[in-house]
Formats: structure tokens, C-alpha cells, sequence
């Protein structure tokens, strides 16, 4: 099988790979890439352990073909803190204990920075059902919902 | 051992030492590791749930290009029959290498029946198709009714009931009984003004970690292993592999991972010595994961049960019997935790008669693996509805029953020895002070009430405390980090050494780096492992005043730690400034060598946790689902060392109950295959089906660590099952007494009842 | 004297008593009188034991002492999840 050669940006740089036709982008950023701040649950879309941001939207990584991602900018965990820096969800994701063992956690950061790119300031019942195809075992949700609230707060500018 | 009455970081909230990588996907989990030249490893299962292995051909799969190496049961050595250290039921070294590759007789839809290696995951999922097995299929056993039944088909010929006065004739499903008893059960019973009975089931449910299983081995021409895997004890991982394959246990060095969730389901092996065999015979390093489906077919889920339960009492709610009948399924081999379940099942509560029999039953499921506190969720849920029913007959206060019979210090518990210090009756007068318990409930809304209990473990632990030549410290101990350990142990070591916490980093070290230490899970790290890093701290101690001492050049004994700092005693030369560990770390060349405590000890005395929970539920009677309105978890902590982590236990091991309760089951057809084996249709708590958990900690110190600590990881699932089941009895008027509650279950029990 | 409960399971092997009475100062003595009493049960109490004494639950217990007044329970040895 010929493999396809893909040239895309990847948390702001560009990337190419070789990769099959059926390969995940999940498998490519992990495998290929060496990106493995992403993360395999499911492998079918369920646990959203694998959230990745195709042009700024949430997908499951899992759930789409690496030669989908020619010319279409990809956001990873990776890319989510500035160099040097964590981003605000990241410092109050820490703050809150909002993970245990962590293997959610970047997963439900990216699925957060997509949520208040768009929503700064989301009521508990929308950051519930935006996060609900981010599956936690550990934390029962509750820090975490907390850390996304005064993420929103800090990322609008307020007073903690 | 002194318990320090102000603790000056102990009880704080500052951010995990691991923190930084785990947010930004820096940390490495199971499946994160890789090594030049590595094959994927990829397991073939049995595509039934009882049959005879008649021939394995795995010519055609060796033949495919990419293909490295394959395995079958064959390229095992036999391994006879040992009692493995650790685990609930009694498991043997023999099933479990059976388990983790079949041999004669596949057990289970998925066991293990041979396994390839080869260049890509591609290659290896079509090597794994062209192996070729030719079964004699058996009927398969898929409940304990069935597997109890007398002329019901045999998992095991050779299997004879143990702890029946005498040996049986023939061989069973059951492969053991149990009695816990006291007083006279049937004087009880004669006794009680109200009895009440009823019948109770519970199903298979996973532990649900969000991490498949992992891991990456190599194996060099001189036989030593390097293993690197995600689990909860990689001391046992190296164990149980040296057993399974017959190695020196010194020839296998397993690097635990970063651990994405265990629950005590990633106690056990499953892949290591698959990945190991088949590193040997290719030559390479292997890398194999289970995807989810593999997890739920073939990994260790919770036993189905099913409960009996009797309570007899007094008007005035003095309980005067009580009696149980317990099952559990122990799937493919025996070793279910119907011990524990057992001894837990009236432990909270003081009566002078009670009968409890246990029954481990086999059948065509998966080996069942511990799942926190594990056999009391399900006997305990049982228990605690009944008592709900009891507190209705009575017309008593759900709280105020649970008080006139609760245990307290000096109690003699149901599985036998007297209680120490115990928060229960704290536990039980904070859930009756709760702004929760008052709230007022609308229609078709309704509240329960539970209690938990778990013994905790204690067990081996190592610990070693470094000096660095700057004054700051470095901690080596042997648990992966399921919760935010690291930053417990940091704070105990901070506490101890009169450090600043961020100057306090925590290593979690190899098999070969790390002394022998057992499992994270049974609720012992912050206990056992964190008694371990205090000795090794008040080792170092020690240590820095004699150092200290010599180069003031008077006697140790003439000097004092104070707040991180030496300092000569009261009325000795007032001229000697207090050395700081950095000063004696300067000179510790001079005074005899590197600065280095440790401490290994096998931990006593783990105080038991209670907890009481209260749920409030609201159901659709036109769906029948039922929303979580409102979660309150209070449990005794002995000392929280870091109170954000402890509250995430209670918050974690509420959600995981009340998946339990709510929504969580092993689907199986006609054939035993489960039907459900997917996070769509095993439906776990996502983030829009619960509330806040409020959480309170309770401290009633056990007076066996030196801080006072109590295991607090397990005891949060065992309340919520009752809590939830009385919540809807309360909302709907009707008990049903099989989980889950699911919406068809509770809209049939509705439909029933119109 | 310490006080020594024996749990249903393990009562086969003391002829059905629950509770004796014995003088020892360690584990490791008791279990040598409980054997003078009870001919084999150390063979049984050799495997993977946990005792609880005085209330505090220990695993493998050999060395550890046993006072006057002390009260011993065999367990069901217990590790959790």
C-alpha cells in the first residue's frame, strides 16, 4: 500500500508526514509524530481522551483520517501553553486538583479551550454538556467544572 | 509515634509536583513509551465462552510478512499451584497463568489463546486472523443460579468446593464457603418485634479507567527483562511475571508508567509477560495495548452477585439479628472477594447475633479483579437498603436506626477484633447536621441514605529521603501516583524536615531504584507509604544533628531539630548558630559522606474508614431516568494530608457508585458475548449527569500513623449503591432490588405497579 | 494471658473452639503454644496470615509483641483495589 504524504501545521509549525489512507490522525500524531500528550480511551469516539482542534473546532482524533488534516491547522495539548507558560485553563485545572491520574486531562483542556474561545462565559449546565463527551473515572467532575469556571473568569479578565 | 499538634504545610492545598506534565501531556502513561525497532504485540482471543482448545495452527500467521514471532500457552512453562500474595479470594499462580494465555480450555468470550508480534499494529491485527483454532464448544455458565445448580456444567473437573467440613465427592462450580457467625441467629430473629427480608442482585460492572492496558518489554540475550507498563504495582507486575515465566524475579526491572486510573483493576497481569515471551523470541521490544473492547472482554471486572439478606429488631430499633446469604461470581477462575464482602457486610453495625454465608462462584466471565473495597459495594449496598427498609417499618429516622446500632471505639466488630479510635457515629451525626438533610424535595423527588465501611490496608513500604548539597530534598518511594500521592508525600516530608513544600520533590522509582513496596490501591499510600517517608525523614534527622553535633564538636545528644534547622540545646554553648540542612548538606563530605534516610517497614494498624452519603434523586416517570439532584459524601479521613485530594476521592468514588447503581452492566447474549463492550453502551457518569458532590472530611485521627492518617480511596464507592436505590424508593414508592436502576428497569418496576 | 479468636474458617483445625487463652510475648510464641494446643494449626497459620492485635490489623505478622492483656484475631487476609 502506497503511503500518503501530507503536509499540514501542527500547533503553529509545519508538518509533514507519510501516513495509510485508513491510519487515525490519532495514531499519527502518537505514533508518527511523537505527539503523545494525546491520548488513546476508546478508539470510537466515546471518551474524548483523543481531543484534538481541526482549524480551531473540537474533534476526536480518533475519529478522523490522518489525510483529512492536509492543509487544515491542528491544535494538540502540545500546543496549548505558550512557550514557557501555562495557559489559564491549564494553571487552574492545577489549582482546583481537577485531575487525579490524568490521563483525561488533556483531552478535556483542549475541549475547554474550545468552549471558551467561543462561550467566555458558560454556565455550569453548558460547561456539563460541552464536557460530556469527556469522559473522567477519576474526579466525579466537580473540581473540574470549578477549574473551567474561574479559567472563564481569569481568560475574561476578572477577579478571581 | 508522635503526632505533631500544628502541622505547618500538612492540611494545605498546593499544586502536585507532577502537575505541570500532566496538564501539558509531557507525562508518559503506558502506552506513551517507545524504543527503536519495536514491534507491536496483538493478543487472539477465543470467540467463545466455554470450549476445549483442540488444535492452535499459527503456521499461516508466522508466515505473513511483518510477522516476527507468535505464542501460544505452549511456549509457557507449567506453573504449579501457589497462593498469590495479595489480591481478595484466595488466587493461585496457576489460574492466573492460564488466565493471561489459555491452555487446555479457553474460559471466557476473549481469553487469550495466542499472541503475535510484528512491524505495525496493521500487521499484527492480520497475523492474529490467520491463526487457526479448532474448539470443542461447551455450554456456557453465565450466572450464579446456574453455575450452583446441581448437574450444571463444569468450568473446572478437578475444582471441589473448599471449606465444607468434609471434602466433596464430586467437583462444582463453587469453589468455596464461608460462615461468619455470632450469638444465635434464630434467638435473634425470635426476639425482633419486625423483621425484614429481601432478595438483592447486582451486576458485572468494569472499573472503567479511562487508560487502556499497556505496556513495552524487551528482553536482552542474557535473559533481563526491562518491562515499562502502567499499573498500580510494578513490584507485583515483576512478581507475577518471574512466576508465569519462570524468571529470576532479579531478571525482570519494570518501570511503572504515569497510571491512567487502576481502581484495583490494574493489579493484576495481563500483557507483561505476552509482550516479554514475545520479545524473547523476535529479539525486538514489544509494545502491546488492549483497545477498549479487549478491555471490557478480557481485563478483571467486578463480581456479579447476587444477596439475601434477613435483619430482625426491636420497636425501638435495637437491631437483634441479622443474617446473609452472599454470591459472587468469580468469573473464569476462583478468587472472588466474597471474603471481604462478607466480613463488611454488617460491620458498621453492633448486634449479638448474626449468620453471614459466602459462596465464590465460577462462571464463563472474565477472572474477576478488585475493584475498590472490593466485595463491599455489593454485599453493603444490599445491607443498607434493607436497613431502609427496617427504618420505614419502624418509622424511624434512616440516621437515627443506623445510630442506635452503630459501632464505635471498643465495638466488636462483626469480623472480629475491637475497634479503635472510629469516626462512624461523627460520620453519622454530621449527615444528620447537614444543610442537605433539610432540604425540602418536590414531586417525584426523593432522598436515601447509606453507610460505607473499609478496613484499609497497611502492608510493605520503602522509603528513602535524599539531602541534596543545596539544602533541598528528594524523595524516592515505589507507588505510581493513581491520585496526587507525590504531593502527600511531599507535604509529610516537608512537614517533618521544616522545608518549604516546592523544595521537596518526589521520585516514583523502578524496581530496581525503589525498595520493595506493594500495591497504590487498598487505601495504604498516604498511610503506609507516607509512615514510611516520615521514618525515613526523622532517619535523616538523626543523621544532620550528629553531623551537626560533630562539627560543633560537642555530643548529639546536646542538640535539637527545630523548624528545619539544628540548634544546641538550652543552657549548651548559645553562640552556635543554627545549621540549616543546606549548611550540612555543604560539609557532608567531612563529616561521613552523602546525607540519605531511609525506611522499610510493614505498616500495622491501617484504620478503618466509614462514610455516610445522601442522595437526592428526581425521576422521569415517562422515561424512567433518574437525575442526580444532590451528592453529599462525608467521610472519616483520619488526618487529610491534602484535602483537595482527599475530597476527589470521596467526589471520584461517588460518581463510580452511583455508575454502579445508576446505569452500569455487562450486557451478555444467549452465548455469553458481551454485547455492550463500548463506552456508548456501558454507560458511564459523564459530566452532564451529575451535580456538584459536596464533600465533608471528618477527622477522627487513627492513632497508629504518625500524623493520624486513614486510608480514604476505597470506602467513597460502597455508600452510594443504597444511597441511590433508597433516593428512588424514596421518589417512586417502590424498591427495586436489582442494579442497575437503569430507565427500562425502573419504567418496568412503574408499569408493574400501575 | 493474651486472648485468641479463631474465625470460623480456621475453627476446623481447634476442634470447633472459638477462643482460647495463651501466654506469649510475640506472634511467633504464640503461634508455637497455639501448636502445643492444636497440633498442625501452624502449618495453616504459615501461609499468607494476617492477624489483627489489639484492633491493628498486620500482614505476615512474626515478630510483632503480644502484651498481658492483648486480644488476637485471625483474618481473612485483605488487600483492597
Amino acid at each position: 500500500m502506497t503511503k500518503l504524504h501530507i503536509e499540514t501545521e501542527i500547533n503553529g509549525q509545519p508538518v509533514e508526514f507519510l501516513c495509510e489512507p485508513a491510519q487515525s490522525l490519532l495514531e499519527t500524531l502518537r505514533e508518527e509524530l511523537n505527539l503523545t500528550g494525546t491520548k488513546e480511551g476508546c478508539s470510537t469516539g466515546d471518551c474524548g481522551a483523543c481531543s484534538v482542534l481541526l482549524n480551531g473546532r473540537l474533534v476526536c482524533s480518533c475519529l478522523v483520517l490522518a489525510p483529512e488534516v492536509q492543509g487544515v491547522p491542528v491544535t494538540t495539548i502540545e500546543g496549548i501553553a505558550e512557550p514557557n507558560r501555562l495557559h489559564p485553563i491549564q494553571q487552574k485545572f492545577l489549582e482546583h486538583a481537577a485531575l487525579q491520574c490524568g490521563i483525561c486531562t488533556p483531552g478535556l483542556i483542549v475541549a475547554t479551550k474550545a468552549l471558551l474561545d467561543e462561550t467566555p462565559d458558560p454556565s455550569e449546565e453548558e460547561i456539563r454538556y460541552w464536557l460530556a463527551g469527556n469522559l473522567c473515572r477519576c474526579t466525579g467532575y466537580d473540581k473540574i467544572i470549578r477549574a473551567v469556571q474561574d479559567a472563564a473568569r481569569t481568560m475574561r479578565g476578572e477577579a478571581a | 509515634m508522635s503526632q505533631p499538634k500544628q502541622f505547618k504545610v500538612v492540611g494545605t492545598r498546593p499544586i502536585r509536583p507532577d502537575g505541570v506534565d500532566k496538564v501539558t501531556g509531557r507525562a508518559n502513561f503506558g502506552a506513551d513509551y517507545s524504543l527503536p525497532g519495536m514491534l507491536y504485540g496483538r493478543v487472539a482471543r477465543s470467540p467463545h465462552a466455554h470450549a476445549r482448545i483442540k488444535r492452535i495452527d499459527v503456521a499461516a500467521a508466522l508466515a505473513q510478512d511483518g510477522v516476527h514471532a507468535v505464542i501460544t500457552g505452549a511456549d509457557f512453562p507449567r506453573v504449579g499451584s501457589e497462593e498469590i500474595t495479595g489480591g481478595e479470594g484466595g488466587g493461585d499462580y496457576a489460574d492466573l497463568a492460564r488466565n493471561v494465555m489459555a491452555r487446555e480450555k479457553v474460559l471466557y468470550h476473549g481469553h487469550a489463546v495466542a499472541a503475535v508480534a510484528a512491524v505495525s499494529p496493521a500487521a499484527a491485527e492480520r497475523a492474529i486472523a490467520a491463526i487457526a483454532v479448532e474448539y470443542e464448544v461447551l455450554p456456557p455458565v453465565m450466572d450464579i443460579e446456574t453455575a450452583m445448580a446441581p448437574g450444571a456444567t463444569l468450568l473446572d473437573e478437578h475444582l471441589f468446593t473448599q471449606g465444607l467440613p468434609e471434602k466433596p465427592q464430586s467437583p462444582s462450580n463453587v469453589a468455596q464457603v464461608m460462615q461468619i457467625k455470632r450469638g444465635d441467629v434464630e434467638q435473634g430473629f425470635a426476639q425482633a418485634d419486625v423483621i425484614v427480608e429481601e432478595e438483592f442482585r447486582t451486576p458485572t460492572v468494569h472499573q472503567g479507567y479511562i487508560e487502556p492496558h499497556a505496556c513495552l518489554a524487551t528482553i536482552n540475550e542474557g535473559g533481563q527483562a526491562t518491562v515499562w507498563c502502567s499499573t498500580q504495582g510494578h513490584f507485583d507486575v515483576r512478581s507475577s511475571s518471574a512466576k508465569v515465566l519462570g524468571m529470576n524475579v532479579s531478571d525482570i526491572r519494570v518501570v511503572p508508567s504515569e497510571i491512567g486510573g487502576g481502581f484495583g483493576g490494574k493489579t493484576t497481569i495481563y500483557l507483561e509477560p505476552l509482550a516479554i515471551l514475545l520479545s524473547r523470541k523476535s529479539g525486538r521490544a514489544v509494545k502491546m495495548t488492549m483497545n477498549r473492547d479487549e478491555v471490557f472482554r478480557a481485563s478483571g471486572p467486578a463480581s456479579a452477585t447476587l444477596s439475601r439478606i434477613k435483619i430482625g429488631a426491636k420497636q425501638d430499633g435495637t437491631i437483634t439479628a441479622m443474617y446473609a446469604w452472599l454470591a459472587y461470581e468469580a468469573g473464569a477462575f476462583k478468587g472472588s472477594p466474597m471474603m471481604p464482602g462478607a466480613m463488611c457486610v454488617f460491620a458498621p453495625y453492633d448486634t449479638p447475633n448474626f449468620l453471614i454465608e459466602g459462596y465464590d462462584v465460577l462462571v464463563n466471565k472474565p477472572k474477576v479483579a478488585a475493584y475498590r473495597a472490593p466485595g463491599a459495594p455489593q454485599s453493603m449496598y444490599a445491607c443498607e437498603s434493607l436497613l431502609d427498609e427496617l427504618s420505614r417499618k419502624l418509622a424511624m429516622d434512616p440516621i437515627d436506626l443506623r445510630l442506635k446500632n452503630a459501632v464505635k471505639e471498643g465495638s466488636q466488630a462483626a469480623y472480629g477484633p475491637k475497634f479503635n479510635a472510629i469516626g462512624f457515629r461523627d460520620c453519622l451525626t454530621a449527615a444528620k447536621n447537614h444543610p442537605n438533610y433539610k432540604r425540602p424535595l418536590g414531586k417525584d423527588e426523593g432522598r436515601g441514605v447509606a453507610a460505607g465501611f473499609w478496613f484499609n490496608a497497611g502492608m510493605q513500604s520503602s522509603a528513602e529521603v535524599h539531602i541534596n548539597e543545596d539544602g533541598t530534598v528528594t524523595v524516592i518511594e515505589g507507588n505510581p501516583d493513581i491520585g496526587g500521592s507525590r504531593a502527600s508525600m511531599a507535604l509529610m516530608a516537608a512537614e517533618e524536615l521544616g522545608v518549604p513544600y516546592d523544595r521537596v520533590r518526589v521520585q516514583v522509582a523502578d524496581t530496581e531504584s525503589a525498595g520493595y513496596t506493594n500495591v497504590t490501591g487498598g487505601s495504604r499510600v498516604t498511610f503506609a507509604t507516607g509512615m514510611a517517608v516520615i521514618e525515613a525523614a526523622r532517619d535523616i534527622i538523626r543523621q544532620l544533628k550528629q553531623r551537626a553535633a560533630a562539627t560543633w564538636g560537642i555530643e548529639a545528644d546536646m542538640v535539637d531539630w527545630e523548624d528545619g534547622k539544628v540548634i544546641p540545646k538550652p543552657g549548651v554553648n548559645a553562640d552556635l548558630k543554627p545549621l540549616t540542612l543546606a549548611n550540612i548538606a555543604a560539609t557532608s563530605a567531612r563529616t561521613g559522606g552523602p546525607l540519605l534516610g531511609r525506611a522499610s517497614l510493614n505498616a500495622r494498624g491501617a484504620g478503618p474508614g466509614f462514610s455516610v452519603n445522601l442522595a437526592d434523586v428526581k425521576v422521569d416517570r415517562d422515561t424512567g431516568k433518574v437525575d442526580v439532584l444532590r451528592f453529599t459524601a462525608i467521610q472519616d479521613a483520619g488526618k487529610a494530608i491534602h484535602p483537595s485530594y482527599v475530597e476527589g476521592q470521596m467526589q471520584g468514588g461517588a460518581a463510580q457508585g452511583l455508575g454502579w447503581a445508576l446505569n452500569e452492566e455487562y450486557c451478555y447474549d444467549a452465548n455469553g458475548v458481551m454485547e455492550n463492550a463500548g463506552f456508548l453502551d456501558y454507560r458511564m457518569p459523564v459530566a452532564s449527569d451529575l451535580p456538584m458532590i459536596d464533600t465533608q472530611i471528618i477527622e477522627v485521627p487513627n492513632p497508629t500513623h504518625p500524623y493520624g492518617v486513614r486510608g480514604v480511596g476505597e470506602t467513597p464507592i460502597v455508600a452510594p449503591l443504597a444511597a441511590a436505590a433508597n433516593a428512588v424508593r424514596d421518589a417512586i414508592g417502590i424498591r427495586i432490588t436489582t442494579l442497575p436502576l437503569s430507565p427500562p428497569r425502573v419504567l418496568e418496576a412503574l408499569d408493574g405497579a400501575a | 494471658m493474651a486472648r485468641v479468636f479463631f474465625p470460623d474458617h480456621l475453627q476446623r483445625h481447634t476442634g470447633q473452639t472459638r477462643e482460647v487463652e495463651v501466654q506469649a510475648s510475640t506472634y511467633r510464641d504464640l503461634v508455637t503454644e497455639l501448636e502445643r494446643k492444636f497440633p498442625g494449626i501452624a502449618e495453616v497459620l504459615s501461609g499468607k496470615v494476617a492477624v489483627a492485635i489489639d484492633g491493628d490489623i498486620v500482614h505476615d505478622p512474626f515478630l510483632d509483641p503480644i502484651g498481658p492483656g492483648s486480644e488476637v484475631h485471625f483474618l481473612y487476609r485483605i488487600e483492597g483495589g
